[in-house]
């Protein structure tokens, strides 16, 4: 028995590469067949353009250099000097996913939800050596670190804000490794204290934007309140 | 060759195979390039740590998106942050486009983001990592049945949304 031409449609609109016998002896038995499956070839191909959204380039590069094999500090400088690049290759090609798609109720809510996104590993990534690739990344928001602060930064990487892109830094304290993230383009009340599970952070105002620091509450990091808001300098202040 | 080369190489490998469209099938899922980013890098070390426990290359789609979306859920949905509509990605230049084609992209993006997640993952393992009905019911933990119903209203819903959006005549027509 042939498959009705209802049955076709809904094939086609579940499973148009179905290589089932039935299902290809269909696609030619009469023209509304012909016209149905052309159609939906159609859209099949409209579809595919859709999901296939493009991919960065180096991307795969970028992938690879993500296994502990090969994550020396000589890769993890190439690693972010692609993904600087890549940053300015995607504005350029015009595939601009808004930064800023997140919407957080409050500060406290999207730093909450940051540290719990990924906090925990980026330390972990942290080698305790100093990061060598602290310029290329601010430079992106026309900032730079004074050497007080820079000579302790371990890991420093591009993590997307509320406003858009900003920075994730893993800085060596006397009392451990805490956690320092730079929104370039939010505003904050100077001083803040935000406690959530089990961490304690104080909210920055910086000469450009702001910055909040996370560590355990052992670690007071209300004592480099000073260090941090005195630290992240303007470029247009350079001399 | 030394056991830490191979491991290496088989490594790569994998990355070569699924790396462009797991980043895509990230995307859809995040709304967000430096997110989707950070999870299929994170993806990436667990895949890493664990790859001695993958037995088969064969199975390392179906394993890379396990892990992916097993990864996506612990540090997502615990705390979704409300991200908007996906329609801000631009369709690239494309000469050979012709303007309604673009349109109808372009809407097409939207309108996939705005699909329940019910209907819209099955579509993109479907599309983007090229699974078939049977390989998405094992993915998802559901029937074969219930996929196929998913897929068929997914694409439904797509149709009827572009035909609303004033995208007609040349739209697949279901009945």
């Amino acid at each position: 028995m042939s498959m009705s031409l209802s049955d076709f449609i809904r094939q086609l609109a579940t499973d148009p590469n179905s290589q089932d016998p039935e299902f290809q002896r269909a696609r030619n038995s009469a023209p509304e067949f012909v016209a149905a499956a052309s159609e939906s070839a159609r859209f099949e191909t409209s579809l595919r353009r859709a999901v296939l959204v493009p991919v960065p380039a180096n991307w795969l590069a970028q992938l690879k250099e993500t296994s502990p094999a090969t994550a020396g500090a000589q890769t993890r400088r190439r690693y972010y000097a692609m993904a600087a690049s890549v940053f300015l290759v995607i504005a350029a090609a015009g595939v601009t996913w808004r930064m800023n798609a997140m919407k957080f109720d409050s500060i406290e809510q999207y730093v909450t939800y940051h540290y719990d996104h990924d906090g925990e590993g980026v330390l972990a990534r942290a080698d305790g050596q100093q990061a060598d690739n602290i310029e290329e990344i601010l430079s992106e928001f026309n900032v730079r670190l004074a050497p007080e602060l820079a000579g302790k930064v371990t890991l420093i990487k591009f993590c997307p804000t509320p406003a858009g892109m900003g920075a994730h830094l893993v800085v060596n304290t006397p009392s451990g490794s805490v956690t320092i993230i730079f929104m370039p383009d939010m505003l904050v009340a100077d001083g803040e204290m935000l406690a959530f599970d089990g961490m304690q952070a104080q909210l920055v105002g910086l000469v450009r934007g702001s910055a909040a620091v996370i560590g355990t509450p052992a670690q007071d990091v209300a004592q480099l309140h000073a260090l941090v808001q005195s630290s992240f300098i303007a470029e247009s202040a350079k001399t | 060759m030394s056991n830490d080369t191979r491991r290496l190489d088989r490594f790569n490998a994998l990355a070569q195979a699924y790396g462009m469209d797991l980043y895509r099938y990230a995307l859809w899922l995040c709304a967000n390039d430096a997110l989707a980013k950070d999870l299929v890098q994170e993806t990436w070390l667990r895949a890493w740590k664990a790859l001695d426990r993958l037995n088969s290359d064969a199975a390392g789609k179906s394993w890379l998106i396990t892990i992916l979306r097993r990864e996506f859920a612990r540090t997502f949905e615990r705390k979704v942050p409300k991200f908007t509509d996906v329609d801000t990605v631009e369709v690239p230049e494309d000469s050979e486009l012709e303007p309604g084609d673009r349109l109808e992209i372009q809407l097409l993006r939207r309108n996939i983001q705005k699909l329940p997640t019910r209907y819209r993952e099955p579509l993109l393992l479907q599309v983007v990592m090229g699974y078939s009905c049977d390989e998405i019911a094992q993915q998802l933990a559901i029937s074969k049945s219930a996929v196929m119903t998913q897929l068929f209203r997914a694409r439904e819903q797509l149709t009827k949304r572009l035909q609303q959006d004033g995208v007609t005549g040349n739209v697949h027509e279901l009945v």
